[in-house]
């Protein structure tokens, strides 16, 4: 096990290597310059290969390469073009909101939506198992904007239960007198909305694929071997059934999870919330390389990490699967 | 009275082309500490005459009529909660090791205490062990397994385990379904010869389910053969399968090699047997039949009794 | 085991979900801040506070609150009144020099505004070539400060443009940019370290002054104490500001904004409330529309590098099938006013009504015979005219350019719809109107930055659509547009209009000190270009910004909409 992990992360360290260089490739490959968005007439000419020259990009391709190497080595990852500043101080200012709402999320999903496909499979083709079918199939196709809008104008607009969009009220954040809870409290209820949008999208497609898994776990011999032996229909349900049936899901739920810290450019946008997702789209339409770059990165690193993850706890799920 | 007794025993399924009956007045009874076995080829109806007894009939399935009276409670009749109870309590089944009867991510001794813990809630971990153990040596699998994971386990070690779970909880009946296919013969050999010694030991009835007659005649007292639903032929061993009377039976005692190597002529059995789908008038096997008769597709057959206790249902016998 | 474990994980988060939510929903908005903050709806935050790297519109908004220049725009357009400036610049002829007396003014740390500051901007701009900045600073020889409220520049030669735009440099204080400029002067990248540099706290002259920020989601700024402004009427105008702060919060979206003006989350969204929004709001009693003109222009422009839109005529065939009236009444919904020149009308000093109008209003038919004559005069001929032989207007077909050969398709190129709605169902249509004549033309959206890049760059295209959202009131952009000297890669001469004629008159607009001389030779060029038609110009949207009636009164409405320094100076709270 530890000679496969250790191997494995030999793995992830090569490919991340190649993924770096092909990003590097990609973004100086992509039309336009990080000047060229910038359509002003006052602008000279002048002024924008300067600052096109000040940026480093005039040098020749292979030293920027080695250079962009060396950031990535020091673990600096170089300044964004954009806000002038260090790259892992603009990702690590908005990756924990964008973690925080999204990872929240996939869990809150994958939890109710394998207990609920559980249900669903175990009353294959009776009411419990149609409605649970069905409200999976269309949140699950939902256009998202289209429900969060919904989501807002019912509940923050008309109802006012919660504010329209953002992350955290000024009142709270710029009272000295609020504490960490009243904080606390202040998030949590911003967070209601996105996460129940987040979760109404995201819960059927767990759901469909515990529910499949169930059923096709439940034509095993097992199964009935359990049922000859007299247990109860719960113990049948929660202790043969399901765990077996986990295995294909856990691999979707360890990628969800992964892929969450990348977050949805859309949902942080229709909520306002400042996380991670928004700034990746803005740096690569910006041309932003270094934080561009830096962002992809992350999302390949924690990929692969999840996939190694998923690896060694398939081990302990399935006994039958040894490295 | 015999310890089981199925009188009339019909079961359909119902399925998206109709009712398909798959057993139809099956009738045959079980002294405590014998041996029956089921015979016939797949489809036969014998599995489902196993579920039945278990109370395990798939959800489209259903005992239409007839009584399966174990110790004088009829089981077709009793509550899905009183037959949970009844299941391995009294009865219990030995599966088939090839199939995956044993859950892959679960310990084999959990999956064992489990049978016993169900029934007997009183049980402590420790006495559960303790009984589990004991089952380990009594089908002679090494103690130090116990904790092991079914894929551990050979092909041999996996049917013992199985067999040591039926034992559990000192069944009065226990259905083997098929319970050595797949294995190698000399395993086989041994698992059949170690459970007709268990058999004898603790005294239970065995209702063993095979396709191999010359199987089932190495371990049964008693053999039924079954057809296309029906039960054509029963009798004692000797009866059925040293001198079989039914052109069924002459044919499937004609298509296996026997255990003790005996050299014969395997002569397999030309045809299908009829869709159980609809009404048949006449004899189920007259289309597969050397010795039909125009009149034998017309008119159901009758049982004939040629000898004590060997009953078989053909006109001709 | 692991059933029994994976079910008390699931029971534990569940139950911390189902908390969450519940604390959620018990959570009340109580307003603890003081009533009179502002509170302002933006889409996007500042990028940086670092002035000089705050070059786009939401970063300025922000910075220009803080950093103040000499001379401002008066709300009403044209004019400069004296901001920083005790009065308006004297001019001495005979040395080409101006001198300008500062007025007493703080900074918001408390200390004195000195000539030494002004001084100090100006050669910060020039030793870092500063982008944005440079082009306005590059003829002054000499700045220098006479004494500790006088300050002296000296031009290389006559320049329109100091004292229209570099005058309005925004002033930045000497005690906190020196440090930072003498360690960027030593790196070997001195603009790259000097725009690299975290303004956390930047000291200013403005109304304003940052407070806090809390990255993506608001900008807190408090009044200046030490604002020179406070009780001063300028411009007619007493300003204050009379609210204590203002809070930017940051909207992913104009429907969250929208949603948060009309709940009463903010008071004022700061920016242009789409068309399809307009209506809802003005039934909303508790909401008041500004409406604005905007010194802004959308326009359709050729590669005259190429044929045949090298050719005048097929360019003034091109203008007359563009109904820009169609254009506004049913792409931008009425909010929009047509541009006939490219000078939007509403720079009154500047704009030149009496430019040649092409399709002015004319029906359909009247243009597809007016179009059709161009053509057929210039030369082109068709397999099925567009105007048949009973005069009537048909589906034309297969044009011909004057030597005989087919006219190939071509593209005009449109920003993605996503990014622009209104550019790109503008591009549709010029499409449709150019097909119904035969002429085959195709719209494309493309990447806004593959878009420039094509065009600005690498010059390869055949048209486009695009426009200016801040014209600066300072027509020097026409002379970027349009002068052969800006036709060369990042210039401004996407066109290749190549004009001797143009070039001069731009140049001598350029060292214009006179206004009024300069008035007229802006008015030429525009002439000039209509008659040229590198560009089509189309539309120029008008801003209608929303506020909450309850709240704040005192708005002042000026070229831009209500957004701007003089109303945030003056408007108060709601007794």
């Amino acid at each position: 096990m530890r000679k496969f992990i250790l191997k494995r992360l030999l793995q992830v360290v090569v490919i991340l290597f190649l993924i770096l260089t092909i990003l590097f490739v990609l973004f100086r490959l992509a039309p336009g310059d990080p000047v060229s968005r910038l359509v002003d007439p006052n602008l000279t000419p002048e002024e924008a290969d300067h600052l096109i020259e000040q940026m480093g990009l005039k040098e020749p391709i292979w030293t920027q390469y080695l250079m962009y190497l060396k950031n990535f080595a020091s673990g600096e990852f170089g300044y964004s073009f954009h806000y002038g500043e260090p790259v892992a101080k603009v990702i690590w200012e908005r990756l924990p909101n964008t973690v925080m709402l999204f990872t929240t999320a996939v869990i809150l999903a994958a939890l109710v939506g394998i207990s609920w496909g559980k249900i669903a499979a175990w009353k294959k083709g009776r009411f419990q198992d149609i409605l649970l079918t069905i409200a999976s199939l269309v949140t699950h196709t939902l256009f998202l904007p289209w429900l969060a809008l919904l989501l807002v104008w019912v509940f923050a607009y008309h109802m006012e239960w919660f504010p329209i969009t953002g992350m955290i009220s000024d009142e709270i954040w710029l009272d000295p007198s609020s504490g960490f809870f009243g904080k606390l409290v202040d998030v949590a209820h911003h967070m209601v909305l996105p996460l129940a949008t987040l979760f109404l999208i995201h819960f059927g497609s767990y759901l469909l694929v515990m529910r499949s898994s169930m059923l096709e776990t439940l034509k095993e011999d097992y199964i009935l071997l359990a049922r000859a032996k007299g247990l109860s229909e719960r113990a049948i349900r929660n202790q043969h059934a399901a765990p077996n049936a986990w295995l294909p899901v856990v691999t979707s739920v360890g990628l969800s999870l992964a892929f969450s810290i990348n977050g949805g450019a859309l949902t942080e946008t229709v909520f306002s919330w400042p996380g991670i997702g928004r700034e990746m789209v803005f740096a690569v339409s910006n041309n932003d390389y270094p934080l561009a770059q830096a962002s992809f990165l992350l999302i390949a690193a924690v990929v692969l990490m999840a996939n190694l993850v998923v690896d060694v706890l398939y081990a302990y799920l399935d006994p039958r699967i040894r490295y | 009275m015999p310890l089981l007794s199925v009188e009339n025993l019909c079961i359909g399924y119902r399925t998206a082309q109709g009712l398909l009956k798959a057993v139809e007045g099956v009738n045959f009874t079980l002294e405590a500490g014998s041996s029956l076995g089921l015979v016939g080829e797949s489809g036969c109806g014998k599995t489902t005459i196993g579920m039945a007894l278990m109370g395990l009939l798939p959800p489209n399935g259903r005992i239409s009529e007839g009584r399966i009276v174990l110790d004088g409670v009829d089981l077709a009749a009793l509550s899905e909660e009183e037959l949970r109870a009844v299941r391995w309590r009294d009865v219990a089944m030995i599966f088939q090791a090839a199939m995956n009867a044993l859950n892959p991510v679960q310990r084999v001794s959990r999956q064992m205490t489990e049978a016993i813990s169900t029934h007997r809630p009183e049980l402590g971990k420790e006495e559960l062990l303790g009984q589990v153990e004991g089952l380990f040596q009594l089908v002679g699998l090494p103690l130090a397994r116990l904790h092991d994971y079914p894929h551990q386990y050979s092909g041999g070690m996996k049917q013992r385990a199985i067999i040591a779970m039926a034992l559990a909880l000192n069944p009065k009946l226990i259905i083997a379904d098929e319970p050595t296919t797949a294995l190698d013969v000399v395993v086989q050999d041994q698992i059949l010869k170690e459970t007709k010694a268990l058999q004898d030991k603790f005294h239970m009835g065995i209702i063993f389910i095979s396709h191999d007659i010359s199987i089932v005649a190495e371990v049964c007292q008693h053999i039924g053969v079954m057809y296309a639903g029906q039960l054509v032929e029963s009798g004692s061993t000797e009866q059925v399968f040293y001198s079989p009377r039914h052109p069924y039976t002459m044919a499937l005692v004609n298509s296996f090699p026997t255990l003790t190597g005996e050299r014969k002529e395997l002569t397999p059995i030309p045809g299908e047997p009829p869709n159980l789908i609809g009404v048949i008038p006449g004899c189920r096997f007259c289309d597969r039949c050397p010795r039909s008769e125009a009149f034998c597709k017309l008119e159901p057959p009758s049982w004939q009794e040629v000898a004590a206790g060997h009953r078989v249902l053909c006109d001709h016998c | 085991m692991a059933a029994g474990v994976g079910e008390k994980i699931r029971r534990a988060l569940l139950g911390a979900a189902a908390a969450l939510l519940c604390l959620g929903l018990a959570a009340g908005a109580a307003r603890a801040l003081s009533d009179d903050i502002i509170r302002v709806g933006v889409l996007e935050e500042p990028k940086s506070l670092n002035l000089w790297l705050a070059n786009d519109t939401w970063s300025q908004r922000v910075v220009d609150l803080i950093y103040e220049p000499l001379y401002v725009h008066g709300p009403k357009g044209q004019e400069l009144v004296p901001w920083l400036a005790a009065g308006p610049p004297q001019f001495d002829a005979a040395q080409l020099a101006y001198t300008v007396k500062l007025r007493p003014a703080k900074w918001s740390d408390g200390s004195d505004l000195t000539a030494q500051d002004v001084v100090f901007t100006g050669k910060l701009i020039q030793d870092f070539q500063m982008p944005l900045h440079s082009s306005k600073w590059k003829f002054i020889k000499k700045v220098e400060a006479l004494d500790k409220h006088t300050v002296r520049y000296w031009l290389q030669k006559p320049k329109a443009i100091f004292l229209s735009r570099t005058l309005l440099t925004p002033i930045v204080q000497k005690k906190q940019w020196e440090p930072i400029a003498k360690s960027a002067q030593g790196a070997q990248k001195p603009l790259q370290v000097l725009l690299r540099h975290k303004m956390d706290k930047p000291v200013g002259t403005g109304p304003f002054m940052l407070a806090s920020w809390k990255r993506g989601v608001f900008v807190y700024l408090l009044r200046n104490p030490h604002f020179f402004g406070r009780n001063q009427t300028i411009a007619g105008y007493p300003l204050g500001p009379y609210i204590k702060g203002m809070i930017l919060k940051v909207f992913g979206t104009a429907d969250a904004a929208v949603l948060a003006l009309r709940k009463g989350e903010i008071d004022y969204y700061w920016n242009s409330i789409q068309p399809g929004y307009i209506q809802q709001i003005k039934d909303d009693p508790e909401v008041k529309l500004f409406v604005n003109k905007k010194s802004a222009v959308y326009f359709l422009g050729f590669n005259l590098r190429k044929a045949p839109f090298n050719d005048v005529n097929f360019r003034r065939a091109v203008a007359t099938l563009v109904s820009k009236e169609f254009i506004i009444q049913r792409i931008l919904q009425g909010e929009a006013e047509v541009m006939h020149s490219l000078v939007p009308p509403g720079n009154e000093f500047y704009y030149n009504p009496q430019v040649p109008r092409y399709g002015d209003g004319l029906d359909w038919n009247q243009r597809v015979q007016t179009a059709y004559q161009i053509l057929k005069k210039a030369g082109y001929t068709w397999q099925v005219p567009p105007v048949n032989a009973s005069g009537e207007v048909v589906k034309g077909q297969g044009i011909r350019l004057p030597g005989g050969q087919p006219l190939a398709e071509f593209t005009i190129l449109t920003p993605p719809a996503d990014y622009d709605p209104h550019r790109a169902m503008s591009g549709q249509m010029i499409q449709e109107w150019l097909r119904a004549v035969g002429i085959p033309a195709l719209s494309r959206p493309m990447s806004f930055g593959a878009m420039v890049q094509r065009i600005k760059d690498q010059r390869d295209f055949d048209c486009f659509v695009l426009g200016y959202a801040k014209l600066s009131l300072d027509p020097g952009y026409l002379r970027a547009f349009f002068h052969s000297a800006m036709d060369r890669p990042r210039g401004y001469n996407m066109s290749g209009y190549r004009n001797p004629d143009f070039d001069r008159l731009a140049d001598e607009s350029e060292n214009a000190m006179d206004p009024a001389v300069r008035r007229q030779l802006i008015h030429k060029m525009q002439a000039m270009i209509m008659q040229d038609l590198p560009y089509v110009p189309l539309y120029n949207p008008l801003v209608v910004e929303g506020v909450r009636k309850n709240r704040f009164s005192g708005w002042v409405p000026s070229l831009g909409g209500i957004g701007n320094e003089w109303s945030f100076c003056v408007i108060k709270l709601v007794k």
